[in-house]
């Protein structure tokens, strides 16, 4: 189990947004890590603003994913071949890893993968960055060359998870005007 | 006057216009004489307006505009209110990353220590419904004062700005005021010389023209005039727009004018509630189309 820290440092956000800002970003952090399947009933994200900085913190968030089957159901055992081979071409298996089961319609062919889950911290990055072109401000303004839009100009991006900051970078569409974290 | 200020930095009218244009010249800004011409605010002088869009890369300007607002006149008998007055402009374009901290550092240029002070940044949207301009910014307090404007245009002219530019206002006569530590506009000292040897104050210069302007603008202007002279502003401006190599700054000039007589009108009380919506949205028709213009015409010269 590890914590997630999430800061955001701009210029002074206007004082009848600071409250909802914090608690939108906590319920987007939450929704989000619920999606990666990282979310556990004893996590919990708390969302704070100040006029420079908006952030959250989550605690008891896993450090990797649960590994997970995905099952697709293909023909029938007795469908032709043609259709079958394009089962297998769509599902990326061979015909010795497909089993066959039955169910109520009859015998089916279905292919099973596992796959591994990914470390969090390795998928925190996309998360925040889609967050952010996504952050339900009720103005927002571009500021400099960028096209990318936040309540104010957006200075410094800190992510800290399971005590180590995580680095990335958002692209602000204006060429060379991109911000950095960690490092 | 207040304690902080450091006994070097001097406080008088001028030396804060002095401190201000040397701050932003340090900058890398262009430091301009006021337009020529009779405005509601430094927003309207080319500098701002029509340089918020293209051509150049980056534009840095600074100057002072006086502003001149009819219905705001009060006969000199107001403390705070006038219908001439100053402000100092600075545009920015692109809008610099540390656009806050620059402008902390000027207020330290003319004596005002922003660790001694309680600044603050409230949130406080800009648009110019004659300009079809607006931005997202703060008016920035002072000891619970506004002492300047800070916006981020988005769109002049209808426009959208690309770069963004930062505008910051400074309305130098309650600046000024702050830190003279002065009730009365008409007492700031406007020289730094002692009253025996001749120095100056705000009312030595412009008490009386309040006066009279306020009289004219409120009382005695000629309103058929005025209506004459903004048809034939807005006309003119037409006109040139019209050309076939369009003339943008000439026709600003005749939109300036009309915005200028609206205001004038506006004081005299010849236009009612519903001709002012009219009156703003001809003097923005003429202003967009003075955008486009410029726009139009720097784009040929930059592809020339």
């Amino acid at each position: 189990m590890a914590d997630l820290v999430i800061e955001f440092v701009s210029e002074e956000i206007p004082a009848r947004m600071q409250a909802g800002a914090g608690r939108d970003l906590a319920r987007l952090i939450e929704s989000a890590l619920t999606t990666l399947g990282v979310w556990h009933y004893d996590s919990v994200a708390t969302g704070l603003c100040a006029p420079r900085h908006l952030l959250a913190y989550a605690t008891n968030i896993a450090a990797s994913q649960p590994d997970r089957i995905i099952e697709k159901r293909g023909p029938r055992v007795d469908a032709p071949e043609a259709a079958i081979a394009g089962f297998l071409n769509s599902a990326g298996v061979s015909r010795e890893e497909l089993v066959e089961e039955d169910t109520p319609k009859g015998r089916f062919l279905f292919a099973r993968s596992e796959i591994t889950g990914g470390d969090t911290a390795k998928l925190l990055v996309p998360i925040i960055v889609d967050i952010l072109n996504h952050f339900p401000w009720l103005k927002s303004q571009r500021w400099g060359r960028g096209k990318f839009r936040w309540v104010r100009p957006l200075y410094r991006i800190n992510i800290l998870f399971d005590g180590r900051p995580l680095a990335g970078a958002l692209d602000l569409g204006g060429g060379d005007a991109t911000q950095f974290w960690g490092d | 006057m207040p304690t902080s200020q450091s006994d070097e930095i001097r406080t008088d009218f001028q030396s804060i216009i002095l401190n201000l244009q040397r701050h932003w010249a340090k900058q890398g800004a262009v430091v301009l004489q006021p337009y020529d011409m009779e405005v509601g605010a430094g927003t309207f002088h080319p500098a701002t307006t029509l340089r918020s869009l293209g051509p150049d890369d980056i534009w840095r300007a600074a100057y002072v505009q006086p502003s001149r607002r009819p219905s705001d006149g009060r006969y000199g008998e107001n403390p705070n209110r006038m219908q001439h007055f100053y402000q100092f402009q600075v545009i920015f374009k692109p809008s610099p990353a540390e656009s806050q901290a620059l402008y902390l550092d000027s207020l330290k240029a003319i004596g005002l220590d922003p660790d001694k002070h309680d600044i603050r940044f409230v949130e406080d949207d800009w648009e110019s419904p004659t300009l079809g301009a607006w931005g997202l910014g703060w008016e920035v307090w002072c000891d619970g004062m506004e002492i300047s404007q800070f916006t981020y245009f988005q769109q002049v002219g209808g426009i959208e700005c690309n770069p963004v530019p930062l505008e910051l206002t400074y309305g130098l006569e309650r600046l000024a005021m702050y830190i003279q530590g002065v009730e009365n506009v008409y007492d700031l000292d406007w020289d730094g010389v002692p009253a025996a040897e001749g120095g100056k104050t705000y009312g030595d210069i412009f008490k009386r023209a309040e006066v009279e302007f306020s009289g004219w603008n409120f009382e005695h202007a000629d309103t058929d005039m005025l209506l004459g002279h903004f048809r034939d502003a807005e006309i003119e401006c037409g006109r040139l727009l019209g050309l076939e190599t369009p003339l943008a700054l000439p026709a600003y000039d005749q939109c300036m004018k009309a915005s200028h007589l609206f205001n004038m009108l506006d004081a005299r009380g010849v236009i009612s509630v519903t001709e002012r919506a009219a009156y703003i949205g001809r003097v923005r028709n003429l202003a967009k189309g003075c955008c486009e213009a410029w726009m139009e015409i720097t784009e040929t010269t930059t592809n020339g």
